[in-house]
């Protein structure tokens, strides 16, 4: 009756500690699980925000956008608005040259909201360069938008803050 | 028998209770998430390069300077060409530069942000708004001269 007694107790102990070591292991692994899947997250924004750039990056240095050697030393993600101004115009010759969805720039330091035309540049404060309306993810990124001004008898480089927005098809 | 195996649950329990524990405190360590720590950003920094040649309001001999430029002539203690402190042309323009491009708030992604801007040292320009949030992003950059800005965004 007693060796009865004391498998009992025996078995009850191991029950014990089969559960004990289980909650033990199902916690730890959801720790190891939640500390993957937030760096995952991390990872993926990291990757998301450097494509951005890079693809902001390439547009903003081809040669139909780049400031080049205008503007004295070259710089890298400065944009010539005057080029701009012209690019639009002549826009139907490069609609598939970027292979991108739509580009649009803003002038940040602009207080005006209105899309830039003959009439109103450089007085206004978005280029809509391609693809108004069509559907897809915007990717942007912060460049420089310089232009020629003129002041009195002065002609000087003005430069300004801006948004390069890229509209990649989300297929 | 019966008073032996008692007591050895009880140690067991302990035993337990005290692994328990130390996890719970390992995690609120682990989890706790210093505002000074933050993720790079290549947005933050694309903002402050293209930021540094944006051609400001204050004039030398009739050429505007650049904000680049206005951070030297802040430094020399120099006046604008109108009479106005250059350094306060330097905080006026941080400012605007900061709002036009950074719109804070709960309806935007971005809930806040610290910029800074030292110069051997001496601190030029100190902006803060909105929140600071466990989820930060942002960059430092150092250039020739001691030139330091930096710009954390709080998401």
């Amino acid at each position: 009756m007693v060796g009865r007694k004391k498998a009992q107790v025996k078995i009850q102990q191991m029950a014990f500690m089969i559960i004990g070591l289980t909650l033990f292991f199902v916690l730890v692994g959801l720790f190891v699980l939640s500390f993957g899947l937030s760096g995952l997250q991390e990872s993926k924004d990291a990757l998301d925000e450097e494509r951005a750039t890079l693809l902001v990056g390439k547009l903003s240095d081809a040669p139909e956008f780049s400031c080049g050697g205008a503007y004295g030393t070259r710089k890298s993600n400065c944009i010539d608005m005057d080029k701009i101004f012209i690019l639009k115009e002549n826009i139907e010759n490069y609609k598939n040259f970027w292979e991108v969805e739509g580009i649009t720039i803003l002038v940040l330091s602009s207080n005006s909201t209105l899309e830039c035309n003959s009439n109103n540049y450089p007085e206004c404060g978005r280029f809509i360069v391609l693809g108004d309306g069509k559907s897809g993810i915007d990717k942007s990124d912060f460049v420089s938008l310089c232009r020629k001004e003129k002041s009195e008898n002065l002609i000087y480089d003005k430069c300004e803050l801006g948004k390069l927005i890229v509209r990649i098809s989300n297929e | 028998m019966n008073k032996k195996a008692q007591s050895e649950m009880v140690g067991f329990g302990i035993i337990v209770i005290i692994i328990a524990v130390l996890i719970l405190i390992f995690l609120s360590f682990s989890l706790k998430e210093n505002p000074n720590d933050f993720t790079e950003s290549s947005k933050t920094n694309s903002f402050i390069q293209a930021s540094l040649q944006f051609t400001t309001t204050c004039e030398k001999n009739g050429n505007r300077l650049s904000y680049l430029d206005l951070i030297q002539f802040c430094v020399q203690k120099n006046l604008c060409e109108d009479g106005q402190n250059s350094c306060e042309v330097l905080n006026l323009t941080s400012a605007n530069l900061m709002n036009s491009a950074w719109r804070i708030g709960e309806d935007y992604p971005v809930k806040g942000y610290d910029y800074w801007l030292k110069y051997g040292g001496n601190e030029l320009v100190n902006l803060s708004e909105g929140n600071r949030t466990g989820n930060s992003k942002g960059s430092k950059q150092v250039f020739s001269g001691n030139l330091e800005i930096s710009l954390i965004a709080y998401y």
